[in-house]
Formats: structure tokens, sequence, C-alpha cells
């Protein structure tokens, strides 16, 4: 029995570390000034999460990208995080930012503070404004396959429910920048006993576990775009959605 | 003889009047001799003054020239209702040969191509009429170049004698406005004499499209049959598909019925549009017609298998939507067994895999496959594989395998029907799959051009992002085209080991590509600023190839029409390009056809004829299908090859067109500021030209200002005029 546990171990270790050429990586942004990693070891318990429930092949390691040099290009997915406002990003910066969603890159913003038009929320619709001068955060429509990426999401949560909703920028045919207002990543926070961090409101464990969808939703969409909105998927997706009011009511 | 002057005469003209109000007050003082010297004086000063030129001309009285067009096609040797080139040489012998008193006639013959005709009795001479066209338009245009070599051609003018029953390339309407001569038509033949329904003319595009609606318009034409009510069937392969009714409202005036199809197969079609032939009708022959029509998919539809979410499969669908003519269907593994979801089922958005229905019945209704990092192991026995060969092979689907851990020899592929259908050997399931950067260099290759010139190609390829872990492929198997190979790697073979490969499969196409991390070309390609733009070309570039897409090809061959009547001439262009898609003015062609009896034919006689085009041409002789196959290359190169099929029809339009078409002879004299006659009534033909016209033959100028005459003549009465002063106590 012993032997057995043993060799079970041995291959999830060999798994962990063999990473394959297209392994997922957590990749966030580390800028200047203000606070970039407000939630630190959300992404080991989102990494955990992801890898458990979804057949997404995962790094548990976490890139810390700065955009003094061409590194953001190897990780197409790129998470903001934030609580406060930062540093202006340079001319160079931006112009990374501006080629690294010209090549098909896509960005999570998790705004931890919660608090629109101030601090980090502030800094962020400036920095995006000279990225995209030609476009604004707009409202993310409810039937953005974002919400039906892997499960079907009915409420736009966090810690919070600041902006029941998500924003975005639309750029090069796909949802380039996804931005939340509720402190998302703020849900997967733990402390070394295993015990969740923060508390969520208003509407408690519920709120939570939405959350984790939302965030699995969001890397899906990150990984394999709008194809549930394709007809076959679509006629399911609906059909579920039926389901789902007529178990409400 | 004449006097020319220069402009000056206005001057003299106004120093005329300023002199008579001299005269009138010298006038009064009785000094009018003096006056009138003076007057003269200034008058020859003057002369002298404009430079006066004596014209000599020497004129002659010429005839005015008549040409005479005369068409011998062989629809004016039909006998019914009446036997039209008799009645040509009764006009020529009672009516055209009598102007030569007055006019300079000169006989032209026409059919195909235009013949002098040296003197009138050669017609008469003539026993059968052979011409297979009638070009009114090209005999017209050999009449003005005719014209515009002769100095006197505004003093000509042209008879044309036809049935009208043109069926030539070159329009007669917009030759006759342009040929500066009146041109006089004698109609011949009868436009009313016997029931006859024809299908005049069909129209419909090339090129129609699977499940969208294509429209055919069919012309009929009916003679004595005014308020007839026609039926007319549009028929596939000689089976009804459609029947529309049609009402004649005017003798020899088109009708148009519409035909609304909507054609659900692919490729080429042969309809027809046919009336039934009724039982007066005096030519049934000309109650059907033919057509080809080229049906293509509307969409290409793509089924894209995807082991797991990754950025390949998010990069390549971006690409893949943004072209309108492709339809993407995808299943990606969100979830395998081992994955434990904490929610309940109902909250999940995942669908199961139809592994058996898309591999046993949906996969034929697409066009392209792509398995990317796909092991089929967990979900389906290799058995259900065996649909995806004969989806390439037999129904010429296309196949794209794209790499990963879990693709090729390592996805269990090895002794499937899938391993038959690679281009790439591959390994079993413990093949080595390389970790790593690597950068790949590609072959010159059409699919490969990402540029517009060479130079920049190359730049492009050498500038490529590297790519990171690769199929270790033991070797491209033989005929398989390796279009991209990385050099740090040797395959079993101690070739650079294949990247991208494809080959052509029986009817299909097969792609294999060793790497599923390709968007890294789009990111590091964005990077140096350069976008997406060459990673989505790339890509585009390979799907077009996997459909055949004829954007793609070379050489293109194809005929100057689809269907012929017998006895008319076959054009043949073939277009060659070479590799950067520019025309290929230095290519060596090579052109054979395989004749209706199956005899293969080889041309020597294709000529060049600029901006890529090389031309040859035959006589449609015999009845049935020509196929033309062209071959190009230059040196060793090879730029492709093509094939067009073209057929010829046993009856030709001159066995069709018994009847006159009077309205485009009417039509041509119009436009001519000419005029018609029918043959039957020629008691008023008048070609209203002058018979005679006078020419000036020579002209000659001598110049007679500085003749001595006016100077005497100055000085003489100058010397009157001292004269008369002096006795006259003037002085």
């Amino acid at each position: 029995m012993r032997v057995k546990i043993l060799f079970i171990f041995f291959l999830l270790n060999f798994t962990l570390v063999a990473y394959s050429s297209n392994t997922f990586y957590f990749a966030q942004l580390k800028y200047n000034g203000g606070n970039w990693d407000p939630n630190p070891d959300s992404w080991s318990e989102i990494y955990d999460f992801i890898v458990s429930t979804t057949n997404v092949h995962c790094a548990k390691e976490r890139k810390e990208i700065t955009l003094n040099n061409n590194e953001i290009f190897n990780y197409p997915f790129l998470v903001i995080s934030g609580d406060s406002e930062f540093n202006k990003f340079s001319d160079k910066e931006i112009e990374i930012l501006k080629r690294y969603f010209d090549g098909g890159g896509i960005c999570f913003i998790d705004d931890a503070s919660g608090i629109k038009d101030f601090g980090f929320d502030r800094a962020i619709k400036r920095e995006f404004s000279r990225i995209f001068p030609n476009s604004n955060f707009e409202r993310i429509k409810d039937n953005h396959a974002i919400f039906y990426a892997f499960y079907l999401i009915p409420q736009v949560v966090g810690t919070r429910v600041s902006v029941p909703y998500l924003e975005g920028i639309e750029y090069n045919n796909q949802m380039a920048v996804i931005y939340s207002h509720n402190d998302l990543f703020g849900i997967w926070a733990k402390d070394k006993l295993g015990n969740f961090l923060k508390d969520c409101s208003p509407y408690g464990e519920k709120q939570r576990f939405e959350g984790m969808k939302l965030t699995v939703n969001i890397f899906m969409y990150a990984l394999t775009g709008t194809y549930k909105l394709d007809a076959i998927h679509s006629q399911y997706i609906q059909r579920k959605i039926e389901e789902m009011r007529m178990l409400e009511k | 003889m004449k006097l020319e002057f220069n402009l000056w005469i206005i001057i003299f003209l106004i120093l005329i009047y300023f002199s008579l109000i001299y005269i009138r007050k010298f006038a009064e003082r009785n000094k009018l001799p003096l006056i009138i010297l003076r007057t003269l004086i200034f008058l020859l000063l003057v002369f002298v003054f404009l430079h006066p030129v004596l014209v000599k001309e020497e004129r002659k009285i010429k005839k005015s020239k008549v040409l005479v067009l005369v068409d011998v096609s062989k629809s004016m040797d039909i006998k019914y209702p009446f036997h039209k080139f008799s009645v040509v040489k009764d006009i020529l012998m009672n009516k055209i040969d009598k102007l030569k008193k007055d006019y300079n006639l000169m006989y032209f013959a026409f059919a195909g191509s235009t013949q002098r005709i040296v003197d009138v009795e050669q017609f008469f001479k003539m026993q059968k009429l052979e011409g297979k066209t009638t070009d009114i338009g090209n005999a017209l245009k050999e009449l003005k170049e005719e014209l515009l070599n002769n100095e006197d051609s505004a003093e000509s003018s042209v008879i044309l004698i036809s049935d009208g029953n043109h069926n030539g390339m070159v329009d007669p309407i917009e030759v006759a406005k342009s040929i500066g001569v009146p041109i006089y038509t004698i109609g011949v033949g009868s436009a009313k004499v016997g029931f006859d329904l024809e299908i005049s003319d069909v129209s419909v595009s090339d090129i129609a499209f699977r499940n969208t609606e294509t429209n055919i318009i069919v012309k009929v034409k009916g003679y004595n049959s005014v308020s007839k009510m026609v039926s007319v069937f549009l028929k596939k392969d000689k089976e009804i598909i459609s029947e529309k009714f049609v009402k004649i409202k005017e003798d020899g005036k088109e009708a148009e019925v519409r035909f609304n199809y909507v054609p659900v197969e692919t490729g080429k079609v042969r309809f027809q549009v046919t009336i039934p032939p009724m039982k007066d009708e005096i030519n049934k022959e000309n109650n059907t017609k033919e057509f080809d029509l080229n049906i293509l998919k509307e969409k290409v539809r793509i089924l894209y298998l995807s082991g797991s979410p990754n950025f390949e499969y998010r990069f390549l669908r971006q690409v893949l939507k943004t072209n309108p003519n492709y339809e993407v269907v995808s299943f990606i593994i969100l979830r395998s067994g081992e994955d434990i979801i904490p929610f309940p089922e109902n909250e999940l958005t995942l669908i199961p895999f139809p592994a058996t229905e898309l591999f046993t019945k949906e996969i034929f209704s697409f066009d392209i496959l792509v398995l990317e990092n796909f092991s089929y192991i967990k979900y389906f026995s290799p058995q259900l594989l065996s649909s995806v060969k004969d989806f390439v092979e037999k129904f010429g689907g296309a196949f794209v395998m794209i790499g990963g851990e879990e693709s090729y020899g390592r996805g269990g592929y090895k002794g499937t029907a899938i391993e038959e259908i690679l281009p790439v050997e591959i390994g079993g399931i413990d093949e080595e799959y390389i970790q790593g950067f690597f950068k790949v260099k590609p072959l010159e290759h059409p699919v490969n051009v990402i540029a517009d010139t060479k130079e920049e190609n190359e730049v492009i390829w050498n500038n490529l992002p590297e790519l990171e872990g690769c199929n270790k492929f033991i070797r491209a198997k033989k005929g398989a085209v390796v279009l991209a190979s990385r050099e740090d790697l040797k395959d079993a073979d101690g070739h650079s080991l294949p990247v991208i490969t494809i080959w052509q499969r029986g009817k299909g196409r097969v792609l294999a590509v060793g790497t599923n991390s390709t968007w890294r070309w789009s990111m590091g390609l964005a990077s140096m600023g350069k976008g997406s733009f060459y990673y989505s070309k790339y890509w585009h570039q390979l799907f077009k190839w996997l459909i055949n897409t004829p954007e793609l090809k070379q050489v293109n061959v194809l005929t100057d029409k689809k269907l012929y009547n017998k006895g008319e001439t076959i054009r043949v262009l073939v277009t060659v390009l070479n590799d950067y898609y520019q025309y290929e003015d230095n290519a060596i062609v090579d052109i054979k056809l395989k004749d209706p009896s199956g005899k293969i034919l080889s041309f020597n006689d294709i000529q060049y004829i600029g901006n890529g085009l090389y031309e040859c041409s035959i006589i449609g002789e015999d009845i049935g299908k020509y196929t033309f196959s062209a071959n190009s290359y230059k040196g060793s190169k090879s730029f492709g090859k093509d094939e067009v099929i073209a057929e010829v029809l046993p009856v030709s339009s001159e066995d069709k067109d018994v009847f006159l078409n009077e309205k485009l002879l009417q039509d041509i004299a119009e436009s001519s500021k000419g005029e018609y006659f029918n043959s039957k009534n020629l008691s008023s033909f008048n070609i209203k030209l002058k018979p005679v016209v006078e020419v000036i033959t020579s002209q000659g100028k001598y110049v007679i200002w500085d003749s001595p005459v006016f100077f005497i003549l100055i000085v003489l009465f100058l010397t009157v005029d001292w004269y008369l002063r002096r006795i006259s106590g003037l002085l």
C-alpha cells in the first residue's frame, strides 16, 4: 500500500515539473508604484483549482512580468492587479503594451480596492487611454463568450460586488482587456492554515463560488476565445440556461 | 487659279474705309486726279504688303467608291424557305452591278473572314457556301481599314448583303458607328415564313454557390407564334428540375423567363434549357441550349478538434474567423475524466464530445478536419479513424494534424488510418517530443510566399520568432513536400527535421505541423512592431492550399468559351505565374489535347502574347469533349499544371439560323446613317451618293508681291503725281 501511494506521488510530481512547450503560465504585470500584488498567493490557489477541475495544462509558477523587455510576448494572457494608484507607464512601456495587444494578447485587470474612479481604477483608465486612445472601457454584455466559457455565470462578483458587471476593451476581434472592479482574486486568498482570508459580501460563500467560476471562465476565454458562441455549443447552452431558470423557479 | 491672302486683309479693309473719307474731302476741292493717283499708290503699297500668293489647282472628275460586302456564310446556302444566295446573285446582277456605270464598285465576300472579290462573276461561280461563321462586325472592321487607307473615303459608301445572322466576335453596331461612311444594308431571307421557337440566349454566371440561389435567365424568340404560351424546361443531366411558361408577345422579339435554382451539390454540372419541339416547327434544333455551372461550396467548413484549451487553438481560430468564407466548428477537450468539478453539472456549459457521430457521419459535411494536439485514445476506437482516410482520399477533404505532446505517435496514431494519410512517418506512443526553442527554414514554395518580393519574403522568414517544442518525425514520406524544417535536428535519413509538411493524398490534401506553438510567430512579430499580419497570412496560405483554391494556382488554362459549335475555333489561353505570383514571361508551356476520339495531340505553335499569357488554337471539327492540359516549367522549376474541358456541339449556328435578322441590319444601317432595304422590295433602293466627285489632283503656289511690275507702277504713279502738282502750281 505504501509503495502504491509513493508511486502516485511520483507521477503527480512528474506531471507538475515536466512543463510542455505550451504550458499555461500565470503571468502578472509588476509595475512601478502602488501595489502590483494585493493578493500574493491567489495565483497558486487558482492554479490548483484549474488543474484539478479542467484540462488546461498549467504550470505552478507565476511569471512576474515587467515592461522593460519583451518577455511579456511569451505570455498571451496577462494579469494586472492592484489596489492603489501606480506610476505612469513610460512611452516605451505603452508601446510594448500596444504591440502586445496587436499580437493577440489578452489582459485581465483586477481592481482589489473595489473603488471606481479612484486610485487603481483611475490609474488603469489613464494608462489604457494611452494604449487605446480611440477606445474606452465598455460594459461586457451578459451574452459574451466569457460568461459561457466553462461555467454558466449568472453574476459578476468578487469579494465584493462594487460593479455587478465586467468592463472590457474590444480589439483585434476579441475582448483584449477584461476588467473586474470587485477584487476577484481576493476570493482565492488563503492563510497558511488554508482558511480564506477575505470574506465575500454581501452573499457570503455562495458569492465566493460564483467568483471561482468566473475566474475559471476568464482563463478559459483567454485560451479558447469565443468558440462557445458557435451554433453547436450555443444551442446547448441556451437549453441549460432555460433549465437553470426552471430550477430557480 | 486663285489668289490667297493672309489675315492682313482685315487691316486692308480698314485702310480702304479711311481712304474713302480722304477722297471725299479732296473731291470737294476739285483735285480728283491727284486723289485717284494717290489712292492707287496707296492701294498698290497695301497690295504688296499683303504678300499675295497665286495658287494654281488642277481638278479631275472621279467616280465615288461603293464597297459591296456579300455574306457567303453557310446560312446563306440554306434552301428553306428559299435559297438566299440565289436571291443575292439576283440582286448583284440586277441591282448592284448596274451601279458600276456611276460608281467605282469593289466587291468583298465575308463569312468568318473577309476576302476581296475582283469581279462580280466570281459570286455567280460559287457553288456551295462553307463559311462556318457570320462575322459582320469583323467584315465591317476590315472595310473600315480599307477606307482609312484610301484618301477618297469621305465619298464612299458600303452595301452589305446578308441574312444578318451574325455569330462572330466583333460587335457590328459598334463598328458601324465608327466607320464614317453610310452602310446600306440589304436583308435577304424571310422573317415571317414558318413557325419556330428558339432559345436565343441563356445568361448565367459561370460560378454558383451551394445552397445559394442562382438566377438562370433564358431568352426565347418565336416566329409566327404571337400570343403562344411556351413552356421552358430547366434540366440537369437530362432530368427536369423546373418548368416555366412564357408568352411570345411579338415576332422575333426576345421574351425572358427566369429560373431561380438553388444547387445542393458541388462541382461542374451540365444543365439544359429546352422548349419541347412542336409539331409544325420548322427548326427543332434551336430549341435547346446547354451550359455548365461550376458549383462551389458556399463556405469552407472546418471541424477543429483540440486536445486541450491552449493558445495555438485561440490564435488559429482567430485567424480562421477573420475569413468570412470559413465556418469553424470546434470541440475542445475542456475537462478530462480525471478532473473533478465541485459544482453541479447543470452549471457547466460543456457538451459531450460526439465522437462517433462526428467520425462516422458528420465529418463528410466538412471540408477540413483539424486535429490539434488531440489523442483519440481516451474517446473512441481507432476503427473510427478510417473514415478520416476516406474523407481525404475518396471525398477530397483536407486533413490537418497539429503537433504537441498528445499528437502523432504520442497520440496513438501509429498503425491507424491516420498514419497512412500523414505525409510524415511517425513513431509509436513513445515518440520523442523535443522541448526547447527552434527556428524553421522555409522551402522556396508558393505556399511559403507571404511577401510581395523574394527579398522581402526572405527577410520575413529570417525574422520569424522561434517556435517551442516539436514532434520528432522519423522522416517525410516520399512524395511529400517539406515546407519548413529545422536544420539543427536531423531525421532518420540525415535530412533537416520536417516541421511543416504537405502532400496530396487521393483526392484530398494533408498538412502535418510538428508543433503547436505557431502562435509565437504572432506574438513575436508583434514585439518587433509587425503585428500579427504575417502569422495570419501564412495560415491563410496553408488553408488555401488545403482547399486547393485557384488563387494559389500558378498555371491556369482556359478556353475562350465552354461550348463551341462544330467548326468553330477553340482558343486556348494559359496564364503562368512565378512563385511570387508575377507574370512569368519566359516559361516553357506544354499544351496537350485529348480530342473526342481519345487521341493525344501536342501543340507546337504556342504563342506568347504578353502578361504571362500563352496561346494556341484549334478548330473543333469533331463533336465531343476536348480536354486541354497545360504544364509549365522553367529549367528544373515546375510551375504546375492545369486542365480545362471544352465541348463541341453537333449543330452550328449557321445551320440553325434560318430566318432573316432584320433588326440587326436595320441597326447597322441606322448607326452609320445609311438605310435598310429588304431584298423583296428593292424598287426604292438608292444609295444617296454623288456618282462623281471633283478631286484636286495637283496644286501650285506662286509668290507675286515681289514682282518688279508693282515697283515700276508705284514709281510711275508717284512721278505723275509730282508732275500734276507741278503743273497745277501746288509745289
